[in-house]
């Protein structure tokens, strides 16, 4: 039988090479390539795009001959790197990467247990990144190329990120709220914290119920 | 500011361009510097081409990247009562907000959206 998309699985890597998440994140990698009967797709964005070239590049490249499908944000690479990524890597977009989460390519998440039920109707992406980190910027690239094929988008902001929906960290977020693109929540932390933009606490038991009703759950 | 490549001459003044057109500095943008680039590629700026321009600025300056093409389409819609992406695609061929933003003196989206 032909394998469907529903077969298939895609996982977000933004961690650098040689961080514990990264290490984690390769191991789903191989759990994910055992298990499933069709196609496994790892996007390296942000930091992750250093995984495609030098020392790192090894072992992605040992499980690449195994069947992993290696693909690398353009943008995210062009900012570190000159040429192109070494093989097997490829070059892909973001709006491509929504394009087959949103075709029906299960999502691999390596950093939280909340996945979503793949029921839902709504996509949700927590933030837990400063946005003093250095491609903290790129996660909002990340949800705009999601807003941009029209997908129902929740964007949850936690701990750290929370810092970014205030003084001029918010501006970027903001388009979000302005032009209907997704919906902000934030779960903390300081009672008397402020968001400087539209968005809606939650509380810890509020968020769980967003993320496992929700069609899958993105941690970048 | 970004390495130039190119020069523009508009009246006196040498603008200094990148590679790929766009405009160096973003202060040396004015209407007639929009004017003189757009010529360059056959293009006579016309009502909606600077309506598109404008609001492309609007967004970067308010927001701090271009507008998504479907923001930008919805605009538009609003501002002609209908209307579609092919109506933006007649003004900018070659990519309605890229073409807006390099007309506009703003960078080059550097994004894969």
């Amino acid at each position: 039988m032909q394998a469907t998309n529903d077969d298939n699985s895609i996982m977000l890597i933004r961690a650098e090479p040689q961080s514990v998440e990264a290490e984690n994140a390769q191991h789903e990698a191989l759990v994910a390539l055992r298990g499933c009967k069709g196609e496994v797709v790892v996007f390296f964005h942000g930091a992750g795009v250093d995984h495609a070239c030098g020392a790192a590049a090894g072992s992605w490249q040992r499980l690449a001959a195994r069947g992993l499908r290696l693909e690398v944000c353009s943008a995210a690479w062009q900012r570190r790197h000159e040429g192109e990524p070494e093989a097997p890597f490829v070059l892909s977009s973001l709006v491509r990467f929504w394009h087959r989460v949103a075709t029906g390519y299960r999502l691999v998440c390596h950093r939280e247990a909340g996945r979503g039920s793949r029921q839902g109707a709504t996509w949700v992406i927590i933030v837990t990144a400063a946005p003093s980190e250095a491609d903290s910027r790129e996660i909002l690239e990340l949800v705009l190329a999601g807003a941009s094929l029209e997908l129902p988008l929740a964007v949850i902001f936690r701990d750290r990120g929370c810092g970014q929906l205030v003084g001029e960290f918010a501006r970027g977020w903001r388009q979000l709220v302005d032009f209907d693109l997704a919906s902000l929540y934030y779960t903390l932390c300081a009672e008397d914290f402020e968001p400087g933009i539209p968005a809606s606490p939650l509380d810890r038991e509020q968020a769980g119920h967003l993320c496992n009703t929700a069609r899958g759950v993105i941690c970048p | 500011m970004s390495m130039a490549t190119q020069t523009l001459r508009v009246g006196e003044r040498a603008i200094e361009l990148t590679s790929d057109g766009f405009l160096c500095n973003p202060d040396d943008w004015s209407q007639e510097v929009a004017t003189t680039l757009a010529a360059r590629n056959g293009i006579s700026l016309g009502e909606d081409h600077w309506w598109l321009i404008e609001f492309v600025r609007q967004h970067y300056h308010a927001y701090g990247n271009p507008p998504l093409m479907r923001v930008t389409v919805a605009a538009w819609r609003e501002r002609r009562d209908g209307g579609s992406s092919r109506d933006l695609y007649q003004l900018f061929p070659e990519g309605p907000v890229r073409q807006a933003c390099l007309y506009g003196g703003l960078p080059k989206p550097d994004w894969c959206i």
